[in-house]
């Protein structure tokens, strides 16, 4: 057990206080973002404000962020639970993907289907199935990829059904959001490299993948258009490269110390999708080179907890979970940034915790929950080793010989 | 514990920071491009923010007061509310045109038809500049749809009297014509901004912080001319042109001892409150614009040059060979036969032969710097758009026919104005001043910024005695004998003097004079010894039938604006059978 680096240890709390930060600058920023001429703030009713709803959100995410602080602990202590859960969601989220493509429950009045009904119309609850499917294909793979029967050495015995998965599950996912697609596949495969599979495996994968999501840009000609319009966004301002030079605008608009909370205009019409995917540019505008820099660190310090809470981890599952779970953040608000700053084509892909809408919202408060639980199970092992396994929790004294016993 | 765990653990946690690593580099990177985009691109892409987010709102200047001499309103502005309809806050078009339209007096279905032709526009304009009652029930209907916006109306009080002279200004609150284009710069002002930031919607959300303006209210003018004077002459004016059936008049009354032009009348005229019904032919000030030739009231001023240099004295007998009189082989009439004439005769019963012995002795040189002298063939400079100089051939044009011709005024052209001037000039004991239509430029709060009180030398054209001798004996016998050709301008209150002239008319379309087509003037000053006014009447094409000389048409008119105007000014009378009796 040399390899155990207390150093590397991460109070859970520690995961919960960045999320916590990034959520409430989030719903901060929401609520300036969504503020307009027409409505105000707090106009009544107060339930169709973007703010409250955002609030709602928030007030949801933490609760089951805590619910699966504390909760995981006990999922992640057992090999058979914790797959069996991981499968069940998995399951889950792949009938709600197949679900959404089902024109008559999609939601009539979002344009891609990526929205999924679940109340009546005129409440206008509905969720996205492709923000729980992270989650959902991270634990599915962390599970997989740690089985004991699994070996990933051999290709048709072990990397072929995994990575066939993946395949499936980023078309399935691809056919309405590319964006999320893309994430996940580079996931996917970073799981696999992390949890060791031969590299020309990879390689081969990797070359599939590319035919599949060049297939996907061939069936919709609006990804296309945004290819083209990266190209040259000045080309046509008005036009194609509408959006990608507003983001810029924005973002030049605060320059280095902004123009203070709520005093961006570019929101007021200008830049599309100001309290979603662009709600970076909203941030840069108002809290100048200072706040997208604060933002990018907080990311930067859940990257680096994360990295911690993976190297502390004692099991393999929980190891590559957590390598998941930080990976799919930290990606994630990578690639947000990359197209608000144009540098890459526009994907509708949000940004982690701030960006206004519950699903990603629940789907990420869900992940840090479970990146603490790790973090915790880490400490309390380490506290029951050092203390001759003597803390009262049973599960930690008779987990850490039996997973040390399955590999 | 076997070997390979260990290894793989060691991979995975290697392998697995190494990404997480790089994910980080990533956001770090990404940093740098956002500290790229505000260091190097930042110029271009705040053009493209401000040029869509910055709205431009025209705080208007208050555009200058005229008033005229005495202080009264001749010309103002007036913020006056437009009727708009915002057609994004229409939800019952119908309903909303009907309780709109009883309110601003106009059909319902054309409210309606207004708003849906301009639906998707933020902006439709129902009525324009409305009284405050109008506005108020607009107001009161308290819809968001219907909107007023003030704009500055210009409002001209004395309405058609002095509309050539004013001028008017344009729907952009420019001066267009007359004073109002004249002292434009003046009476404008400067328009303040305002810079909004808008929404895409163009909605103003705040105030921009930069480069707000406020208005800069334009200065007021006070004219020399006085309202009521204007009127009188207006009055008189119009009644001569519609008793002789004439085609057009024109009056100046101007105060002989500052140059200071009292009314400036031209009829027919116009309203400049429905400037789109009125023909451009009304708008000009033809007093100032319209030269003609002048007939025999330029007689006077020869007669007074060829006295100023010895060519013929007071008393000297003249023969105007009993109305037939051929100059080389030209053939020369006169109205009546007369045979010698001094020169106070010859002017007073208006010999054409008369002159043209005179003027042959004085040759076309002298007579060229006479008229000059005067100031015909050239501006007055009284500050005026479109003032015509009037014409005087250059002296290399002359023939031996001009010099016969320009002594009873003929092949000269002279506007209305020149005539006062110089008439003035001759009742002012020979100094030609000036004339002046503005005595006052005052800024926007009264105060002086220009004052012309004194008046301005233009030179001395004769000598005193001559000035007075032309006056006082010979233009007094033109209208106080009871033959003279201007004995109908005689009041009964003061003592008159003038001249009269009757001009044939040229063809409008080839050479040649018009039969019965006259020009009939009379120029007129009072009281003898110390005139106060003159007075220029010119009718244009009275019915021949009725009347078309000068002492017929234009000198009872001419007559009359002196009695009315020396009563208003309480000039007391230097004659009259009130007294003698005393």
């Amino acid at each position: 057990m040399e390899e155990l680096k207390h150093s590397n240890e991460v109070h859970p709390g520690s995961i919960v206080l960045v999320t916590l930060a990034l959520l409430t600058l989030g719903l901060v920023v929401v609520a300036s973002a969504t503020a307009s001429l027409d409505r105000p703030m707090f106009a009544a009713p107060l339930w169709q404000s973007a703010f409250c709803r955002q609030a709602v959100f928030a007030a949801i995410g933490v609760a089951v962020m805590i619910i699966a602080r504390y909760l995981s602990v006990g999922v992640l202590a057992t090999s058979d639970r914790r797959a069996r859960v991981s499968h069940v969601l998995f399951a889950l989220v792949l009938v709600c993907l197949v679900a959404a493509l089902v024109p008559s429950l999609a939601d009539p009045h979002r344009g891609s289907q990526r929205w999924l009904q679940i109340a009546p119309l005129r409440a206008g609850i509905g969720f996205q199935p492709s923000e729980f499917a992270k989650l959902a294909m991270v634990g599915m793979l962390a599970a997989l990829l740690t089985e004991r029967k699994t070996s990933l050495r051999s290709f048709r015995g072990g990397f072929l059904p995994v990575a066939g998965a993946i395949g499936a599950y980023c078309l399935l996912v691809g056919k309405e959001d590319f964006g999320t697609a893309v994430l996940l596949g580079a996931i996917g495969v970073g799981m696999l490299f992390v949890a060791g599979c031969r590299i020309r495996h990879l390689f081969a994968m990797g070359l599939v993948g590319a035919c599949g999501f060049g297939a996907l840009l061939v069936t919709a000609p609006y990804r296309l258009e945004r290819l083209t319009a990266y190209q040259d966004i000045w080309a046509d301002p008005k036009g194609a490269g509408y959006q990608p030079v507003q983001s810029l605008a924005t973002i030049a608009s605060g320059g280095w110390w902004g123009t203070g909370l709520g005093g961006g205009v570019q929101k007021y019409g200008y830049l599309p999708e100001s309290h979603s995917d662009f709600i970076f540019s909203v941030i840069c505008e108002e809290m100048g080179m200072l706040g997208g820099c604060l933002v990018i660190g907080l990311y930067c310090a859940f990257v680096w907890l994360g990295l911690r809470t993976m190297m502390a981890a004692r099991t393999p599952f929980e190891r590559i979970l957590a390598f998941g779970i930080t990976a799919t953040v930290g990606l994630q608000a990578a690639m947000n940034i990359a197209v608000v700053t144009v540098v890459t084509p526009t994907t509708g892909i949000s940004l982690p915790l701030i960006s206004a809408g519950g699903s990603g919202v629940v789907t990420f408060c869900v992940a840090s929950g479970v990146l603490a639980a790790i973090a915790a199970r880490t400490r309390q092992g380490s506290a029951a080793l050092v203390g001759g396994l003597e803390g009262s929790d049973g599960a930690v004294r008779h987990v850490v010989p039996q997973e040390a016993t399955a590999w | 514990m076997s070997t390979g765990v260990v290894s793989n653990d060691r991979w995975q946690r290697r392998s697995g920071a190494a990404l997480l690593c790089g994910v980080a580099l990533l956001l770090l990177a990404l940093a740098g491009r956002l500290a790229y985009v505000n260091a190097v691109l930042r110029p271009q892409l705040e053009q493209v923010a401000h040029k869509q987010q910055l709205g431009n709102a025209i705080l208007p200047a208050r555009r200058g007061t005229i008033f005229d001499t005495r202080g009264r309103v001749l010309a103002t502005s007036r913020q006056k509310p437009d009727v708009f309809v915002d057609p994004l806050y229409v939800d019952d078009l119908d309903s909303l045109a009907g309780e709109l339209g009883p309110r601003v007096n106009l059909p319902a279905d054309e409210i309606a038809h207004k708003v849906r032709y301009r639906e998707h526009t933020r902006f439709v304009p129902i009525a324009q500049r409305v009284d405050e009652v109008t506005a108020g029930a607009v107001r009161q209907m308290g819809s968001p749809a219907v909107g007023l916006t003030e704009r500055p109306a210009r409002m001209y009080p004395t309405g058609k009297s002095m509309a050539q002279v004013l001028g008017f200004v344009g729907r952009d609150g420019y001066g267009l014509e007359g004073l109002e284009l004249q002292h434009d710069q003046h009476l404008r002002g400067e328009n303040g901004r305002r810079s909004t930031i808008r929404d895409a919607r163009r909605r103003a959300i705040w105030p921009s912080h930069k480069s707000a303006r406020q208005p800069i209210d334009g200065g007021h003018i006070v004219l020399t001319i006085d309202a009521e004077i204007q009127r009188i002459a207006e009055a008189v004016l119009q009644e001569a042109v519609g008793k002789f059936e004439a085609q057009s008049g024109v009056a100046v009354v101007m105060s002989p001892h500052n140059g200071d032009v009292l009314a400036m009348v031209s009829a027919p005229t116009f309203d400049p409150r429905s400037l789109a019904s009125s023909p451009g032919e009304l708008r000009r000030n033809r007093a100032i614009t319209d030269p003609t030739e002048p007939g025999s009231t330029f007689k006077p001023f020869i007669a007074a040059g060829a006295l100023e240099g010895g060519f013929v004295s007071t008393t000297e007998k003249i023969d105007c060979h009993m109305g037939q009189h051929y100059f080389g082989r030209r053939l020369v009439t006169d109205g009546s036969p007369h045979g010698m004439m001094d020169l106070l005769g010859i002017v007073s019963k208006s010999s054409n032969i008369g002159m043209g012995t005179i003027a042959e002795r004085m040759g076309n040189a002298e007579l060229h710097d006479v008229i000059r002298r005067f100031g015909f063939g050239q501006r007055t400079q009284i500050g005026f758009p479109g003032e015509n100089a009037g014409l005087v051939y250059p002296l290399e044009r002359w023939t031996s026919y001009s010099t016969t011709s320009v002594s009873f005024g003929y092949e000269v052209a002279v506007t209305p104005l020149q005539l006062a001037t110089a008439f003035s000039a001759m009742v002012n004991d020979g100094v030609l001043l000036k004339p002046r239509l503005v005595r006052r430029l005052l800024g926007p709060n009264g105060e002086v910024v220009e004052s012309f009180d004194s008046p301005e030398i233009v030179r001395r054209v004769l000598a005193t005695e001559v000035a007075r001798f032309m006056a006082k004996e010979v233009l007094v016998a033109v209208v106080e004998d009871v033959s003279g050709s201007g004995r109908r301008a005689k009041l009964d209150d003061f003592t008159v003097l003038g001249k009269t002239g009757t001009a044939k008319l040229p063809y409008s379309d080839r050479s040649g004079y018009e039969p019965g087509a006259y020009l009939a003037t009379f120029m007129g000053a009072a009281p003898v010894e110390d005139p106060q006014l003159v007075a220029v009447v010119m009718v244009r094409r009275p019915n021949a039938k009725i009347g078309y000389y000068g002492g017929v048409v234009s000198a009872p008119a001419v007559g009359e604006i002196l009695e009315a105007t020396l009563a208003y000014l309480e000039v007391p009378p230097d004659k009259g059978t009130t007294f003698a009796g005393l």
